[in-house]
This record gives structure tokens, C-alpha cells and sequence, in this order.
């Protein structure tokens, strides 16, 4: 198992489910990774996506009852990448939106982090 | 659509007779059908999380294997104790006294003359049951390992308020110890008041404060309330003050 290489970027966490959103800040801090915030509503989210110098993004799919695809959008139109997390399949995704990448909860958490890293590596993110 | 062949007397096809059947309740049933267990789906699928996520962090707090155990479960039980009242009430805006007292329920005596319960009704969603659910478990297992309720002669006073207009109303509800040994404050911060802090801010978009007098911890959440009330069918006399 190769330790997944996230160590001192900035990932911004979206999350509404607080415990799960404390195990993400974590592990993501175990590897070495300054986290933006949780955000729990989409409204904070989408003011971080636009605004915030992140190399990459964990995004909770559902937030309350709505999507985060718009905080997606505006993280894809700078070019951060980012990875969806959750309960949903991945029909949920909006047709054009297909090669989003999306992690099933139960995710083991390994897994979400090389997905991450490599996603942070294949496009690193203009600061 | 059906349509089939019509018959005169004798036997010959004299036409075709087409009946239409509205299907639309059908799909509608089929479609809401579908979903529930999407939803059900999605449910269950972040239930399982969060129990990994209470599992891991509980683990990096333990001490030892029966330390973790006590936590986990005592953390597990505490969720599905306020599920159990959530679910008993369909789902509805539920009680904050029903929730406190089902998580109090495990410490105390049938019929405790160490706790007083103390305040008007008032009915909280789902979301922030479960967070007030997790946060007593979280004072209640503090009381019992180093609080009032480790010592014979401790107490627990729970009281909460109202406050502000009918707009804008916050609860305000603040769990008191006392006769239990002298508080001394903690010197570092566990698991289980990170999670009290973080339910509170994440959860319940309020405010917590600990107050450590060395007569006993008092500890008081303040959070925006939203009436419940009138909206809610399945309770249509119970609107909150």
C-alpha cells in the first residue's frame, strides 16, 4: 500500500453530515493536508469554490436535500479538481457531468484519498 | 391501450373496440415507489458512515480495548436512542424533553431524585434531535466518569427557555452539575467535547460554552429554534410558545 501523496496541499471539505465531515478533516490531516473547512451548506460551499485557493475538493453529493453540484460547477470552471462522495449512485449525475468522479459511501477512506491524489496530481491547481 | 376485435352475432370482425386506461397513479405509485428505496438506499449508506467515522474517531481516543468498547457503544446507543424516538413519532418535529430523557434513561433510576428536567415544549427536527441526542450522551458519560454523577450525593439540573420574538427565537438550554467532587478543569480535549462543540456549531448553528467551577460543571447551548408547530400535521395543537 503506497501512502497517497496529498501532503501540504489545500482540500476543501463539503460535507453536511457532521461526524463524517470530522473523520474527512482528519485523515486529510493525517496526510498532511491543510483542510478549508467543512462546509455544510451549500451556500458557504459555493462561496468557497469561487473563492478559496484549494488544489482539490471532497464534495458530499446531498447537502440537506441539495445538490452541491453547483459549488462542482464552480470548482470545474477553475480547475480544481474535486471528488463526490455518496449514498446516491452515480445516476445522479447530470447527463453532461458523466466524467465527474464520484466515491459510494460507504467509501473506505484509502480509497477517497488516492482517488484524490491523483485527481490533485493529473491537474494541479492554479494558485 | 387494449384494443380488441369486435363481434357481431354472427361471429364476423365488425370493427375494433379500443379502450384506453389512465396508468398515470400507476407510474405515479411505480416512480414514488422507486424513490423511497433510493432514499432508503442513500439513508443507509450514510448511517454506515457515519457509524465508521464514530468508530474511528472513538478508536483514536481509547485507551484500552475496553475504553473503546464502552465509548462506541455507549455513542451507538445514543443514536439509536433518539432514531427510536424519531422514528416512533413518524419523523415528525419531536420533543426536546422525549429526546433528553431517552438519553438520561440509561443513568438514572426509574424515578430520579437526582435530576430535574425543566422547560416549556418545544419541538425539535430531526436533524437537530439526533445533535442534542449526541450531545447529552456525550455530558451525561462526562457526569458519570468524572462529574456529580460519580459521587453518591451528585445531581444534574437541565433546564432550557424560549427566548427572542416569535421570528427569531433561540433556545437556550443549559445542563448543571453539582455535589459531585471538585471540578478541576480538563487539561486537554478529548473526542467527546469536540464532538459536543462541533454538533453544536455544525449541526445546530449555535453556540456552546463549559463553565468549570469547582462546585460542578455547568455547561449552556444556545441555538436558533424554529417553531414547529403549526405546520406540522400529525401534531396540530402543539405549537411551541
Amino acid at each position: 500500500v503506497t501512502e497517497p501523496d496529498l501532503a501540504g496541499r489545500r482540500i476543501m471539505v463539503v460535507e453536511d453530515e457532521m461526524l463524517i465531515a470530522m473523520m474527512l478533516e482528519l485523515a486529510l490531516a493525517d496526510a498532511g493536508c491543510h483542510v478549508v473547512g467543512p462546509f455544510g451548506r451549500l451556500s458557504d460551499a459555493v462561496v468557497a469554490a469561487r473563492t478559496e485557493a484549494v488544489d482539490g475538493a471532497l464534495l458530499d453529493i446531498n447537502l440537506a436535500g441539495e445538490s452541491v453540484f453547483p459549488a462542482a460547477e464552480a470548482l470545474e470552471q477553475r480547475g480544481v479538481p474535486f471528488l463526490l462522495v455518496s449514498g446516491y449512485g452515480r445516476d445522479l449525475l447530470p447527463p453532461d457531468r458523466r466524467h465527474w468522479q464520484v466515491c459510494a459511501k460507504p467509501f473506505r477512506m484509502n480509497d477517497v484519498l488516492e482517488t484524490l491524489a491523483d485527481l490533485v496530481r493529473r491537474q494541479p491547481a492554479p494558485h | 391501450m387494449r384494443i380488441v376485435p369486435y363481434r357481431a352475432a354472427d361471429d364476423t370482425v365488425d370493427g375494433a373496440l379500443i379502450t384506453f386506461v389512465d396508468v398515470t397513479s400507476m407510474v405515479q405509485a411505480e416512480r414514488h415507489h422507486r424513490l423511497l428505496v433510493d432514499e432508503l438506499n442513500h439513508r443507509v449508506r450514510n448511517m454506515l458512515t457515519v457509524v465508521i467515522s464514530l468508530a474511528t474517531q472513538t478508536l483514536r481516543g481509547a485507551r484500552s480495548l475496553d475504553d473503546f468498547s464502552s465509548a462506541f457503544l455507549g455513542r451507538l446507543h445514543a443514536l439509536a436512542g433518539t432514531y427510536a424516538v424519531l422514528t416512533r413519532d413518524n419523523w415528525q418535529p419531536v420533543p426536546l424533553r422525549d429526546v433528553l430523557q431517552e438519553e438520561l434513561r440509561p443513568h438514572f433510576t426509574a424515578e430520579p431524585t437526582n435530576l430535574v428536567l425543566d422547560g416549556p415544549l418545544a419541538l425539535l427536527e430531526p436533524r437537530a434531535a439526533l445533535a442534542v441526542g449526541m450531545t447529552v450522551h456525550e455530558l451525561v458519560t462526562n457526569a458519570h466518569k468524572y462529574g456529580a454523577l460519580a459521587s453518591p450525593n451528585g445531581r444534574v439540573t437541565v433546564r432550557w427557555r424560549l427566548e427572542g420574538t416569535a421570528e427569531h427565537t433561540t433556545l437556550v438550554w443549559s445542563w448543571q452539575e453539582r455535589g459531585g467532587p471538585p471540578v478541576v478543569p480538563p487539561t486537554r480535549h478529548g473526542f467527546g467535547s469536540t464532538l459536543i462543540e462541533r454538533t453544536v456549531s455544525h449541526e445546530l448553528n449555535g453556540l456552546v460554552a463549559f463553565d468549570y467551577r469547582p462546585e460542578g460543571l455547568t455547561v449552556t447551548l444556545s441555538f436558533p429554534f424554529a417553531a414547529q408547530g403549526p405546520t406540522s400535521t400529525a401534531r396540530p395543537s402543539v405549537a411551541p410558545a
